[in-house]
């Protein structure tokens, strides 16, 4: 069985609100940081160590490289790794903390501990570099920690997905786009040229996906559909039976507090992760 | 010669790609290579060594990027290895590794112009989704020719070894049980299974999963359907990779593919590679 989407929802919910705190350029502009770019691309990347622009570009899926390059190698002489990995973690833990009052949080972090614990993490890079991160000694950090092992899961299994279908990151934001997943700024959001994105539509054509005017088709609707049914399969895949059912028992917890989040606007939507509320 | 269709990439330019990169492993001078700049053992300098590319990856990472290594196995080389030795001299002794186990072979071969012709292609390669070919494309090359081909050959290497592993990753097949039929599939040895550090009990549940699937029959052997998933596994890897390299860099690499052929046929001669 695939894990329920609101699990998945709630989890890309949990995981966001480090992405979308109000201050979160000024945060990272205290340690050395420039600007919201070179925040997000750092915190997200610092797991790896201080990974270089390609491979950032190879692992994160669908942004340009020459936005990468805007941001590394120059954040890593700008900022400690040390530095920006413990910023993240703050930023999560007071933007989280009031979605999580009143909520069992130990048993929140426990669960969600647990299933981290059985997935299969070959192939899915970004969710392992996550885990080999040492897990914070606090329930909201742990939650916060654990619900991003487990984001990057899904996200790895859907680069896997893509990059087995042949889809190329320009080609995958101009099929999200055309099917409304996420607005028509995606492209310059990932940082792609008007000539780089034409040539991607222009791919999305060849294989009946979009049609003369850009339009998604029948064909590419339910091209997109398979796409993310197949995530979800090769998610399941990777979990073993204790993490299926730490899963299903944690997924009203999580849903709620996922709600709120959204209720707060700690996590606005739509945004460009072309991830739903829960 | 006619112009009769599209410039293709045959299997022999990526088995050559493949055998010019892994010499490095297969080199009998590896270990105490590695061992000079402070690894331990084969297994430390092999998964230090390609691991590098990375930065210094945690064992997770790696299990996530090589694919098909029990994890155990792993984390007994990792994170120790970037403790014992620094990441720069690990390089730095892998280009020099590389460089003298592939000079020989390039007797009578024009290693100019198979460089430039490598090199000019990488940049039409489609890096989203393939982190180890990323990595390697990150890294500072060498200011000399016989570097440049084995850097552009790694980089080959590991970009179809990561459209294969997206291709595993989404038919949901871990570690183990990609492994597991390969063997089944004649493609991989028999002591793959400790190669790759897998417990009896984890192969035999492997198995099982595939004998569910109707891929393997009671005694292990692969069955027709197997047969065909695992060829179709093949061809997805062709069309994934493919699907990531652009129409100039093909025509690069295909100016140049048979002096490729050419060269890793010469190292194969030369005894390096058991093949």
């Amino acid at each position: 069985m695939t894990q329920s989407r609101s699990f998945w929802r709630a989890v890309e919910a949990i995981h966001d609100v480090v992405y979308f705190a109000a201050d979160v350029s000024e945060r990272y502009g205290a340690i050395g940081l420039k600007g919201y770019w070179m925040g997000y691309t750092a915190s997200r990347s610092a797991a790896l160590g201080t990974p270089s622009p390609t491979l950032v570009t190879a692992l994160f899926h669908g942004f340009a490289p020459a936005i990468v390059e805007r941001a590394l190698p120059d954040a890593w002489r700008l900022a400690s790794r040390d530095d920006v990995l413990a910023t993240r973690l703050e930023l999560a833990r007071e933007t989280l903390a009031p979605a999580l009052e009143g909520a069992d949080t130990a048993r929140i972090a426990r669960e969600l501990g647990r299933v981290t614990d059985g997935l299969d993490y070959a192939g899915k890079p970004l969710a392992a570099a996550h885990r080999d991160l040492p897990v914070p000694d606090d329930d909201i950090g742990r939650i916060w920690h654990f619900a991003t092992v487990v984001r990057e899961y899904r996200g790895d299994c859907h680069v896997a997905v893509l990059t087995a279908a042949g889809l190329d990151g320009a080609a995958a934001n101009a099929l999200s786009v055309a099917a409304g997943l996420v607005p028509p700024e995606q492209r310059t959001v990932r940082g792609w040229t008007e000539d780089e994105w034409s040539a991607a539509v222009g791919r999305l054509g060849t294989r009946g996906w979009v049609d003369p005017a850009g339009a998604l088709t029948d064909t590419g609707r339910s091209a997109r559909a398979q796409i993310e049914d197949t995530t979800d399969r090769v998610c399941a895949a990777g979990f073993d039976q204790e993490s299926t059912g730490r899963a299903i028992t944690i997924e009203d917890a999580i849903v709620a507090v996922a709600h709120r989040i959204g209720a707060a606007g700690a996590v606005p939507y739509p945004n460009p992760t072309g991830v739903p509320a829960p | 010669m006619g112009h009769t269709g599209p410039v293709i990439l045959r299997r022999s330019f990526w088995h050559a790609v493949e055998t010019i990169h892994h010499v490095v492993y297969l080199s009998p001078a590896a270990r105490a290579t590695y061992e000079a700049v402070g690894l331990k053992g084969t297994w430390m300098g092999y998964f230090a060594s390609r691991a590098a590319v990375l930065g210094t990856p945690g064992p997770e990472v790696v299990v996530a990027t090589f694919h098909g290594f029990a994890p155990r196995m792993v984390h007994r080389a990792l994170p120790d290895a970037w403790s014992l030795a620094a990441r720069d001299d690990i390089l730095e002794a892998r280009w020099a590794l590389a460089r003298e186990t592939i000079a020989p072979a390039f007797e009578g071969v024009d290693v100019t112009a198979l460089a430039a012709g490598l090199q000019a292609g990488l940049p039409g390669l489609e890096l989203a989704g393939r982190p180890l070919a990323a990595g390697n494309l990150g890294l500072t090359v060498p200011d000399d020719d016989l570097a440049a081909v084995w850097h552009a050959a790694s980089v080959l290497r590991e970009f179809r070894g990561d459209s294969h592993l997206a291709v595993l990753t989404g038919a949901g097949f871990d570690g183990v049980t990609s492994n597991v039929l390969a063997v089944a599939a004649g493609l991989a040895m028999d002591g793959q299974q400790q190669l790759r550090g897998w417990t009896d009990e984890e192969w035999e549940a492997a198995a099982a999963g595939l004998r569910g699937r109707g891929w393997l029959d009671a005694d292990n052997t692969i069955t027709d359907a197997g047969m065909v998933a695992r060829t179709q596994l093949e061809s997805a890897t062709d069309r994934a990779t493919s699907a990531g390299i652009s129409r100039e860099a093909v025509e690069h690499f295909a100016s140049v593919a048979d002096l490729a052929v050419t060269a890793s046929k010469q190292l194969v001669a030369l005894g390096i590679d058991p093949r």
